[in-house]
């Protein structure tokens, strides 16, 4: 597993690129921004240490949703691959449950809106 | 981490109970239903030995959201607490790699399915009387996923 250096204010990743990777932050901040560097760039979290980034783009293949920056110098990363995350989660255990939780989350939320959809679907059809 | 042995017809857990653990098949046959028992019960998985289940109740404590009934004598089962995960991770961690991976392609696929139904819904409402075999078999697709939807909500 990799680990990266970043000083503050360097890009991480940004909004729209795919890379099948996740990050595990070892020390230092780091910003997610929506709209990065243009007017409608907002602040929408702040992550720390232990704090994982990145994982949707690991996991489900998803293009980065957002730009995830340094916040000050010695920002140090650990990059996991698909090969390392077995490895990565027999080193941090208690990380799995949370990513799991988080992907449960999301499948939650995901099939609530599909079922939305759905009953709209089905409602035009036999109005 | 105990191994219990089960009969044919054994129910592990029912669709709405609480839960907090999850099962390792070690030999024999479990059946997953949605509204068992009822008009609508349906089948939605046949598993067995080194098949795992029950995980979504220990990853977030939801209500069982299925039944699971034994379909074969002597099967025998590991019952996983969420304190015991991490061992259980340890000692067979392909399994849960898989199961992890398992995760992601519902969720990967139940977004593609999203975003088909929204552009059905958008399509069905601009193109008025004349809808193409496609659309139409999109339409019909998403409707049956309705129902499908509803009967697990009103069980």
């Amino acid at each position: 597993m990799n680990s990266k250096e970043f000083k503050s204010g360097q890009v991480i990743f940004k909004q729209g690129d795919s890379e099948l990777c996740m990050y595990d932050i070892q020390k230092g901040r780091v910003g997610i921004y929506s709209e990065y560097g243009t007017p409608a760039e907002k602040l929408i979290a702040e992550l720390s240490i232990g704090e994982v980034v990145g994982d949707r783009g690991l996991l489900e293949r998803t293009p980065r949703s957002a730009t995830a920056v340094a916040l000050e110098d010695d920002t140090i990363l650990m990059e996991i691959r698909e090969e390392n995350l077995k490895d990565y989660f027999l080193k941090e255990p208690e990380k799995l449950l949370l990513l799991m939780r988080n992907l449960s989350d999301r499948l939650r939320k995901i099939n609530g809106k599909l079922a939305d959809v759905c009953r709209k679907i089905y409602e035009a059809e036999n109005a | 981490m105990g191994v219990k042995t089960f009969s044919r017809g054994d129910i592990i857990f029912r669709q709405g109970d609480p839960g907090d653990c999850m099962f390792d098949i070690q030999s024999g046959a479990v059946d997953i239903y949605v509204n068992f028992g009822g008009t609508n019960e349906k089948k939605i998985a046949g598993l067995s030995a080194g098949d795992l289940f029950g995980e979504m109740s220990l990853i977030d404590y939801s209500p069982r959201s299925a039944t699971a009934v034994v379909s074969a004598d002597d099967t025998e089962i590991r019952d996983i607490s969420k304190d015991e995960f991490v061992a259980f991770f340890k000692k067979e961690p392909i399994k849960i790699i898989n199961l992890l991976q398992q995760m992601c392609d519902r969720v990967t696929k139940t977004t593609q399915d999203y975003l088909e139904a929204c552009r059905t819904l958008y399509e069905r409402q601009e193109t008025g009387a004349e809808k193409d075999a496609d659309l139409q078999a999109r339409i019909r697709k998403f409707s049956n996923l309705h129902k499908d939807f509803d009967s697990r909500v009103n069980a």
